[in-house]
């Protein structure tokens, strides 16, 4: 074997111990970019309304509230999620005005990111056998997620994640998931209203395609001035569970 | 959809390109700075840390050139900075200890069947490869990477380094010389 290859050999086989072939970031990273929102104040929150309505639209395409719903709809819209009556979106062109707002957002613990709120950051009183709290992200309008990964994250080994946004105010506010009416089932947390969706998005080359089957689930719901959107991804945990986990959820 | 399809809806703001651009270079890039810092959670922070800066960065891309490259700039970038700082921060001393520590533990009875030698075996290599990372510097570490794991040429290495060539020559052989004492293979 010529030494360069040995040497790479050598390094690859180090590298892989620690890092396998199935890690997989994007999870954490979509959190991240759906977490980190624009700052939302008086002077720009008309502009912000629109920008966010034209990144939707780029999104998305078409999103067609039918008036019949327009209650339920607007309730959805306050839970940071966006209901679609397709299950295929196809990719559009460039909405104007529409601008990415990303940028790198750290991560941190409890006690730095409740520095940066002014209110008690809400937590679980239950969560799954095997899963910690791994660090908080803190978005510009006052938005938290918490990411809670399972003991074998490092490994990364069908490890599944949890993550918990926490946002003061119930405005309507678009942005977050992306949800077909017909996967959409009403429920309660703690007796106010929220909903319940199983799935995920494909992605293909020409736009994405709902996947119901995925083993993604979310439940949103506003309860004390606040809207929680609470997510599981390769959890085993089921709708039941994941309720369990809404209903323990206190500042 | 493949890379440039994939840049292109990341240009219109369209997070699913990204998502391809993270499958297609995440491994490569989790490994090659893991291997620069020597710690995989920090690796995981400045790589996913890269991809939200990339998303926001993209119209800085050059159509005419493949994203990985430009990624793999920033990203080594990120993990020399944060290198360093952790230099000034712990005391390499006490990393090589914590090696010989484990080195020791392992033991060398008399006898092994064969497979436990070779396990045993490959856990010492490893361990010798790290503890040989972990005695350059930061910048010679980077050099031994870009060269043989990421298998750069100067001219690469010299760009996603950000340093002349002779700069880096430079780095590749005072890290073979250290190497070469340490690790045979090397």
């Amino acid at each position: 074997m010529p030494q360069n290859q040995t040497r790479f050999v050598l390094l690859d086989e180090f590298a892989r111990e620690k890092v396998p072939d199935d890690v997989d970031l994007w999870p954490e990273i979509a959190q991240i970019l759906v977490s980190h929102r624009p700052s939302r104040t008086q002077n720009n929150r008309a502009q912000l309304w629109r920008v966010t309505v034209a990144t939707a639209v780029l999104l998305l395409s078409v999103i067609v509230l039918s008036p019949a719903r327009q209650t339920i709809a607007d309730t959805i819209q306050h839970f940071g999620i966006v209901e679609t009556n397709s299950t295929t979106i196809r990719n559009g062109p460039p909405a104007p005005g529409a601008t990415a707002v990303a940028v790198p957002v750290p991560r941190y613990s409890l006690e730095e990111a409740q520095k940066q709120v002014p209110y008690p950051i809400p937590q679980p009183s239950w969560i799954p056998a095997g899963f910690h709290l791994r660090g908080v992200f803190v978005g510009h309008d006052g938005v938290v997620t918490l990411s809670y990964v399972s003991a074998d994250w490092q490994a990364k080994v069908n490890s599944g994640a949890f993550g918990l946004s926490v946002g003061p105010g119930t405005e309507p506010s678009l942005g977050g998931s992306a949800i077909p009416t017909t996967a959409i089932r009403h429920i309660t947390v703690n007796g106010a209203p929220a909903i319940y969706a199983q799935g995920a998005w494909d992605h293909q080359p020409d736009g994405i395609t709902w996947n119901g089957d995925a083993d993604t689930i979310r439940v949103a719901w506003a309860a004390d001035g606040f809207t929680y959107v609470l997510s599981g991804s390769k959890t085993d945990l089921g709708r039941d569970g994941l309720i369990r986990m809404a209903e323990s959820i206190h500042p | 959809m493949d890379e440039r399809v994939a840049i292109e809806h990341l240009k219109q703001g369209n997070i699913a390109g990204l998502e391809i651009l993270v499958q297609l270079h995440q491994i490569r890039a989790l490994r090659a700075v893991f291997l620069i810092t020597q710690d995989y959670a920090l690796a995981e922070d400045i790589v996913q840390s890269a991809f939200v800066r990339a998303f926001e960065r993209i119209h800085q891309l050059d159509p005419d050139r493949p994203f990985g490259p430009w990624f793999l700039r920033s990203v080594i970038n990120d993990a020399l900075k944060a290198s360093s700082r952790r230099a000034r921060l712990f005391s390499l001393d006490r990393l090589v200890g914590t090696f010989d520590g484990q080195r020791f533990e392992t033991g060398m009875p008399g006898h092994f069947d064969h497979e436990v030698e070779q396990s045993i075996e490959a856990v010492e290599t490893r361990a010798e490869i790290q503890a040989a990372l972990t005695k350059l510097t930061v910048e010679q570490r980077t050099a031994v990477v870009a060269r043989y794991y990421l298998q750069l040429n100067e001219t690469e290495m010299a760009e996603i380094m950000g340093c002349a060539r002779g700069t880096v020559k430079w780095y590749l052989h005072h890290a073979r010389r250290r190497l070469k004492t340490m690790l045979h293979p090397l």
